[in-house]
């Protein structure tokens, strides 16, 4: 299956069990299952502190956020986080259609989210 | 070889000449890897018949949403299929997605979420999807047809359902 | 643990699994008891469904580990379906991923299982209003199913240039009266075949006939539309042209290049 979703995973400078996740494509039904298998290693090798940047997330569905909405609740479970920076206009009105904004942490760029980690600790 | 546009920001002007309703239809297996380029086709028809980036979008994840529902839960045989059919007028687009039906609960779960005054809340799985559709279109409405097949019909008008979504995002915040 | 099967109505050489509630270490004899009277009864592909179950153990999952081997060697397989993003999770942290292919639905599960082991082409019909600005999102939408379907980049490339060429030809040749036309594709592992359906005056539907099936590398005409025809004549396998008095209809077929 051709996928449409891409996911570059790279570390998160001075943020202990940090990593940024860059997504691009369309996040659908055909591609939930890979982009579960790939954070979930991540979670499992400890790295629960997550940036998500979507400026290159073109789409997203109801499955979509519902996998979206599963990364955040397993990263609080292991007393971490998944922030999400950068969201287009299209697929925020998605997300606030289905009342995900107010459970998600939605910031406006990756430095803020970086920040807000920063601050956590 | 043909050299439509596809990224302007202004309405296509052969869309806005085009006097009659213009109608395409699509049958194809029920099989997810199909959604894809299906919604991205239906977006891009939508482009050409003179709509906004904007509606093109909503047309998008419209047809995702009702395409997986007919996949998912109402395609009891093997070599079930899904037939889109979409009408563009001057004001609105006509989308109806049938399925070959699927269970009695199916039924009612489908006419439960297209029917419902409220729609329920974020933190249910199920649903969702149907959620988004109802918000973005003008109009839904279910029909049976012969054979058990189920039909949903999705009336999305123009311009003026900017507002409206504005207004109901507004109320739907107020009930979380 | 609640186990039942049933041999799927569709297809005989199909077991569907129903898995409920937890899946324990004390579940593992009943299993593959369950999996070698399958296997004893000849049938080698399983879909197990799980949209009911709550909870898997770790010594569950390598039972089921070991009943998939022992369906892959006698040359079949089993899929999963509809296992909840927890119980994933916890399966893919225990290396399940590498063994198992999960499905959301079974219907796509069905699907593979027929593109993988059956030669059953799928279908997909297409009708649209005759009009040359549709054409660019009818062969967009199916080279992306060629990609989606595992097709190179190429192939899918050469795919919408034949859907280009034939669906613009019919349009602009076809009679002005026409409603609608037609386009179907029918994919499998293998190939995949085109077919445009129009109504087409007679001396253009002639004259289409002898461009496409001729045995000429170029066309005569010279014309645009007679260099993007010899170009579909050049990139597919076989093509056809009928025509009778319902209308003209063309069908090229393209080999898959790396089957």
């Amino acid at each position: 299956m051709d996928t449409q979703i891409e996911l570059q995973i790279s570390d998160l400078e001075n943020v202990p069990h940090g990593k940024l996740i860059k997504f691009m494509g369309d996040l659908d039904a055909t591609n939930v299952e890979s982009t579960l298998d790939q954070v979930t290693k991540l979670i499992k090798e400890g790295f629960v502190q997550i940036v998500a940047d979507f400026r290159n997330l073109r789409y997203v569905n109801s499955t979509g956020l519902g996998i979206l909405l599963h990364f955040s609740k397993t990263a609080k479970e292991k007393s971490g986080c998944f922030k999400i920076a950068n969201v287009n206009d299209n697929v925020y009105e998605i997300i606030e259609i289905i009342g995900a904004n107010t459970l998600l942490d939605i910031y406006d760029n990756v430095e803020e989210a970086i920040e807000s980690l920063q601050s956590r600790r | 070889m043909d050299s439509q546009p596809r990224n302007e920001e202004t309405p296509s002007p052969k869309g806005r000449e085009a006097k009659g309703a213009a109608e395409y239809s699509v049958q194809l297996p029920s099989d997810l890897e199909y959604i894809p380029p299906l919604r991205q086709f239906v977006a891009e028809i939508a482009r050409v018949e003179g709509f906004s980036k904007k509606f093109c979008f909503r047309t998008e994840i419209i047809v995702d949403e009702l395409v997986t529902n007919g996949i998912v839960h109402g395609s009891q045989d093997v070599r079930s299929s899904i037939t889109l059919a979409a009408r563009f007028e001057e004001g609105a687009m006509n989308l109806s997605v049938q399925d070959q039906g699927g269970t009695r609960q199916n039924l009612e779960n489908l006419k439960r979420a297209v029917y419902s005054p409220r729609p329920p809340s974020s933190d249910k799985k199920k649903g969702r999807g149907l959620v988004i559709v109802q918000m973005l279109s003008s109009e839904i409405k279910i029909d049976l047809g012969e054979n058990g097949h189920t039909q949903v019909h999705v009336v999305k008008t123009r311009d003026p359902d900017e507002a409206r979504i504005q207004r109901e995002k507004l109320l739907y915040e107020s009930d979380l | 643990m609640r186990i039942s099967q049933q041999v799927s109505a569709h297809d005989e050489r199909i077991v569907l699994l129903h898995f409920e509630g937890d899946l324990n270490a004390s579940d593992c004899e009943a299993t593959s008891r369950i999996f070698q009277e399958i296997i004893d009864s000849r049938k080698y592909f399983i879909v197990a469904l799980m949209e009911n179950v709550t909870f898997v153990s770790s010594p569950f999952l390598g039972e089921l580990m070991g009943c998939k081997l022992r369906l892959v060697e006698k040359g079949g397989n089993m899929v999963v379906v509809g296992l909840n993003y927890d119980l994933r999770e916890r399966l893919i942290q225990m290396g399940a991923d590498k063994i198992f292919q999960f499905y959301p639905d079974t219907h796509t599960a069905y699907n593979h299982y027929h593109w993988e082991y059956t030669q059953t082409a799928q279908v997909v019909s297409i009708t649209l209003p005759p009009k040359l600005q549709s054409v660019p999102a009818v062969r967009r939408f199916i080279s992306g199913i060629a990609k989606q379907k595992g097709y190179t980049a190429r192939d899918s490339f050469r795919i919408e240039t034949i859907v280009d060429e034939i669906a613009n030809n019919a349009i602009e040749h076809g009679d002005s009266s026409q409603p609608e036309i037609s386009v179907e594709l029918r994919i499998d592992r293998k190939k995949f075949e085109l077919l445009v359906r129009n109504k087409t005056l007679m001396d253009k539907a002639n004259q289409l006939k002898y461009v496409l099936e001729a045995n000429k590398e170029t066309a005569q005409t010279g014309d645009t539309r007679g260099r993007g025809l010899a170009l579909v004549k050049l990139i597919s396998n076989s093509i056809n042209v009928s025509i009778d008095n319902s209308g003209t209809e063309v069908k090229i077929t393209k080999m898959r290049e790396d089957s």
